[in-house]
């Protein structure tokens, strides 16, 4: 009988293969200047025509290969970065799977030009479908230019399925934005269709932020640093009040990769916790960095996912450095009259580089003017309208706000040892000198419109929203209330039987302490019941099922510390009940208090739906305004 | 249909009946009540089709028949009559004239045929009890029910007949009281009944302090009838907690104290406690009962309040609503409290014979 079973020919398995590595322009992209970086490049060129489709050429100026080298680059495992399984377990390179070549190679026209630095003489190794179609000497400059045409020439299926020239575009785009933003150090140059869209020279990250999205935007953003021994992070957050209603410019790099987890971005998202209202979410562009033994990347040939060794733990240090850098700034709105660029030019920058008539201008410009949204227009703080600049300082304040914080939420951070860090110790700053009483009691204090207090500070003007404040600060008392009287549980004189799942019931008995601290009572009965003998004495009779299966859900899908949302919500609607309304007339002593009160509140720059509190125009920024600079 | 009542009469009667008439229903006839005219009386119906209420009250009748109106409507236009007595008159099927004084209203109802029917009742059992009797047992047990949907049999009152005995429990699951009397039945029944806390509650409002009350049986349905008034209900279907298992056989201490004086010290501790999640701590040791009830935000209260006891000191934290409500139902001067410790259930006692058994609030 005659074998049915062969080994496929190369040819064939790595057309195969190039639809995990290559699936679309945008993934060439990625592969190719993850490839520049890996040889060290300082200075990186993308070129793309029609989206890719017909040409994505990247020049770089990194070690480049000798021609031994450049001949066999294109088979399949192939690769120089790493040799033995122990460098596999320690991989700190971008690839390392030696797949993208050949994948590549195996679906489009190829032609590379490399030379490295003691040759003088490069070579060029031209490849149709992996067939080596012609290697010659020419002469070249040092490091290596990969052009890749009529890519999915020989697989039709795919290159079908291409979408739109303007999705494949975004999709470079954003490729691009990635590795832009986490290789500041290297030079990029990009052109689309022969318009030059970006020239970044090299830059600290929050510059070549700055470069990518707008100055205003970086200013918009706030520094995170943290780290020990095994796990460190840096990057930049963005301040509450310029959150945006989508998840887009979230960025998490694990040892220089961008890569996606959904669990790590709600770290971040939790860690605003009352300062952003629901349905807003931050951006950020956060650096992780961890021992490469802690993680594992070759998850996915793309490798945008990665599994981590104790995922939990990530999560909370994450989430403390995250929450760490909003408590210890200082949160107050500016409003400045900058002279910095607004960011409107932004998109006319581009079109003035690009050519006209090209599709790709109106491209960029919606691209950009997307990115609009986070730095002025489209804000939920719109100053952008009256014609201000919003400008932002950095100063780093508010220990005492941070030492509140932590002494009266001992509920909050139950799993995550949260040692204080060096940040929480920073001495008071200028803005909270004067709400000490006797000096409050030195400014000027009067109130505008019955619905703003105006307050004079030494540093210039805050300008209060009386029921925004009012609200933060009686929102705080009634979640330390509420939490006060967490230990009460009721018990049950005839108990309630509830069934779980195997998991839910296995992860009951484990937070069993948490949920007693909670209120609930439990016993654990076998075949996956548990019989509740005690429930939070504050909860309505018929919620107890559904609320202690709340928090096992929220448990699994986050890890985080339980917690009673209805009280939080209680809390709020507490708040906004009883706080002073806009039209309330105040006497003096009652704005004094007011503003005693806020800045003697844990969070006082935003209320607790994540609209500001305070704005603030400076002494600085008045004479501006009146030309007495 | 035509008839002349008494504008006194026709208040109390609708008084009665709105209850039951539900304030959101897709079925708009259910707005309504059903009025029929006979010989020298009219009977007013309303139903939410689980619970219905027929009352009769005195009129004198020219012409038989009937119709449906809006009961809030006619509720609030009698209440207004400027007259003693108003004529009522049908002008066709479903519309009324009412006349009184110099006032007339024309009133649109919904045609007699279309009112949901009494639901037919076919009598297995029936029983009857001194209606002073009933309405002070339900007194004394109602306010212990659930109002939790989710745990439906505990919305409702148990009412277990054995005998010559009958005893009405209710419970939410936190706290439970239960009422015994004996009772003149005529032979020897076995029967178990939970009725809707909202068929108690009207019931309550009917009875009167004099006469009998005859109560009915079918298999998922029971009817109160009382002299002008009838109350027919649908019995919840399931089987009730076993009560006597929860009900401690045995505690370790008792204090007899006055009721008045536990109330009265609890009512003015409570102000203090945390409107939303009240708990008041009962410190007791040697012939002295100590309530203290403190809010971290407002203060503290104490009481003290001199007992005789020689038995263990300990104390207990409780809701103190939960534990105000027998207090208020009781009419007796003393009390009992019996009691092991601070996490096993407190059980109150009078010698109706009535027990109420709490469980206690558990810090930490």
């Amino acid at each position: 009988m005659k074998n049915k079973i062969q080994i496929l020919p190369e040819h064939l398995y790595n057309k195969i293969a190039a639809g995990e590595v290559v699936n679309r322009p945008g993934s060439v992209v990625k592969e190719l200047i993850e490839n520049s970086i890996d040889s060290g490049a300082t200075r990186i060129c993308l070129i793309v025509k029609e989206a890719g489709k017909a040409l994505i050429q990247v020049n770089d100026n990194g070690s480049g290969m000798t021609e031994e080298d450049a001949a066999i680059a294109f088979r399949r495992h192939s690769t120089s970065k790493i040799k033995t399984y122990d460098d596999l377990e320690n991989i700190l390179t971008l690839g390392f799977r030696g797949e993208a070549l050949a994948s590549i190679a195996a679906i489009a026209h190829v032609e590379l030009k490399t030379r490295i630095s003691d040759d003088d003489i490069g070579t060029l190794v031209r490849i149709e479908g992996n067939d080596v179609k012609e290697i010659t000497k020419i002469s070249s400059d040092k490091g290596t230019s990969v052009a890749i045409k009529n890519l999915f020439y020989n697989t039709p299926g795919r290159r079908n399925f291409l979408k739109s020239n303007q999705t494949e575009f975004r999709h470079i785009y954003e490729t691009f934005v990635k590795l832009a933003v986490s290789n500041p150090g290297t030079e990029f140059e990009f052109y689309n269709n022969d318009d030059l869209l970006f020239n970044l020279p090299k830059r600290s990250l929050q510059l070549r932020i700055q470069d990518l999205f707008g100055d205003d935007f970086g200013k918009t953003l706030l520094n995170v640093e943290n780290g020990n021994q095994i796990i460190n992070v840096k990057g930049f957050i963005s301040r509450p009040g310029f959150t945006k209603k989508s998840k887009q410019d979230q960025f998490l790099f694990l040892n220089g990769r961008f890569f996606t987890n959904k669990s790590l971005n709600f770290a971040v998202y939790s860690a605003y916790d009352d300062l952003i209202e629901k349905g807003n979410y931050p951006s950020f562009f956060l650096f992780i960095h961890i021992d490469p033994k802690k993680v594992d990347v070759n998850v996915h040939p793309s490798k945008l996912e990665v599994k981590f060794e104790d995922e939990g733990a990530v999560f909370g240090f994450l989430r403390k450095s995250v929450r760490d850098t909003l408590r210890s700034s200082d949160l107050t709105f500016d409003i400045g009259f900058g002279d910095s660029i607004s960011f409107e030019n932004e998109p006319q920058n581009l079109e003035h580089r690009g050519s006209h008539g090209e599709s790709t201008a109106g491209l960029i410009k919606s691209e950009t003017s997307d990115r609009a949204g986070f730095t002025g227009g489209n804000t939920s703080f719109t100053h952008g309208d009256s014609g201000f600049t919003e400008g932002f300082r950095q100063d780093n304040g508010g220990s005492r706000i941070h030492s509140i914080f932590e002494a009266s939420n001992p509920l909050n951070d139950i799993n995550i040892d949260e040692s204080v860090s060096p940040a929480e110790q920073n001495s008071q700053s200028a803005i909270f000198e004067h709400t000490k009483k006797d000096e409050t009691e030195k400014f000027n204090i009067w109130q505008f419109r019955n619905k703003y207090v105006m307050c004079e500070t030494e540093t210039g003007l805050m300008i209060i929203d009386q029921h925004a404040a009012h609200e933060r600060i009686l929102y705080e008392k009634a979640v330390q209330l509420l939490n006060s009287h967490a230990a009460f549980s009721q018990q049950l004189l005839i108990p309630l039987n509830i069934k779980l799942t195997k998991i839910d019931f296995h992860l009951a008995e484990s937070l069993k302490e948490e949920l007693q601290n909670l209120g609930f009572n439990f016993i654990l009965r076998t075949d996956s019941t548990l019989e509740l003998t005690g429930i939070p004495s504050d909860i309505k009779p018929g919620d107890e099922h559904k609320i202690f299966q709340e928090l096992l859900d929220q448990y699994k899908e986050y890890e985080v510390k339980l917690n009673l949302e209805k009280r939080d919500n209680l809390a709020k609607s507490f708040a906004c009940r009883s706080a002073v309304k806009a039209g309330d007339r105040l006497l003096k002593q009652e704005m004094v208090s007011l503003v005693d009160n806020l800045f003697a509140a844990q969070m006082p720059y935003v209320c607790p739906h994540g609209r500001p509190t305070v704005i603030r125009i400076t002494t600085e920024e008045l004479d501006k305004r009146f030309s007495r600079t | 249909m035509k008839f002349t009542i008494q504008r006194d009469e026709l208040i109390k009667g609708l008084q009665l009946i709105q209850p039951i008439i539900i304030s959101h229903t897709t079925l708009p006839i259910l707005y309504n009540v059903l009025i029929t005219a006979e010989k020298d009386k009219i009977t007013l119906f309303a139903t939410d089709l689980s619970v219905s209420m027929k009352c009769s009250l005195p009129a004198k009748v020219n012409k038989t028949g009937s119709s449906s109106f809006n009961a809030k409507m006619l509720f609030n236009i009698a209440r207004e009559l400027p007259q003693d007595s108003a004529e009522f008159e049908l002008e066709d099927k479903n519309r009324a004239i009412i006349q009184c004084g110099q006032s007339s209203y024309k009133l649109l109802g919904i045609s007699a045929e279309d009112f949901p029917a009494v639901p037919p009742f076919t009598t297995t059992s029936s029983f009857l009890i001194d209606q002073v009797l009933l309405k002070d047992m339900l007194q004394k047990t109602t306010y212990a029910a659930s109002d939790d949907e989710s745990r439906l049999i505990l919305n409702g009152v148990l009412m277990s007949i054995k005998g010559h005995k009958i005893i009405i429990v209710a419970t939410d699951g936190r706290r439970l009281a239960l009422v015994e009397k004996e009772v003149e039945l005529p032979d020897d029944q076995k029967i178990d009944l939970v009725i809707p806390a909202k068929t108690i509650n009207e019931l309550i409002k009917v009875l009167k302090d004099e006469g009998q009350v005859k109560i009915s049986l079918t298999q998922n349905m029971a009817s109160f009838e009382m002299e002008n008034c009838t109350i027919i209900s649908k019995l919840i279907e399931g089987v009730y907690p076993n009560y006597q298992q929860v009900i401690p056989g045995q505690c370790d201490e008792r204090i007899t104290i006055e009721r008045e004086s536990l109330l009265g010290a609890l009512r003015r501790t409570a102000i203090i406690s945390n409107e939303r999640n009240p708990s008041v701590k009962l410190n007791i040791s040697k012939n002295q009962i100590q309530i203290i009830a403190s809010n971290n935000d407002v203060g503290e209260a104490n009481e003290q309040i001199p007992v005789k006891y020689s038995g263990k000191s300990l104390s207990m934290t409780f809701n103190p609503n939960y534990l105000m409500d027998p207090l208020r139902a009781l009419s007796s001067d003393d009390i009992a409290i019996e009691f092991t410790d601070d996490l096993s259930p407190a059980v109150v006692k009078s010698n109706i014979p009535f027990i109420y058994v709490l469980m206690p609030l558990r810090i930490g």
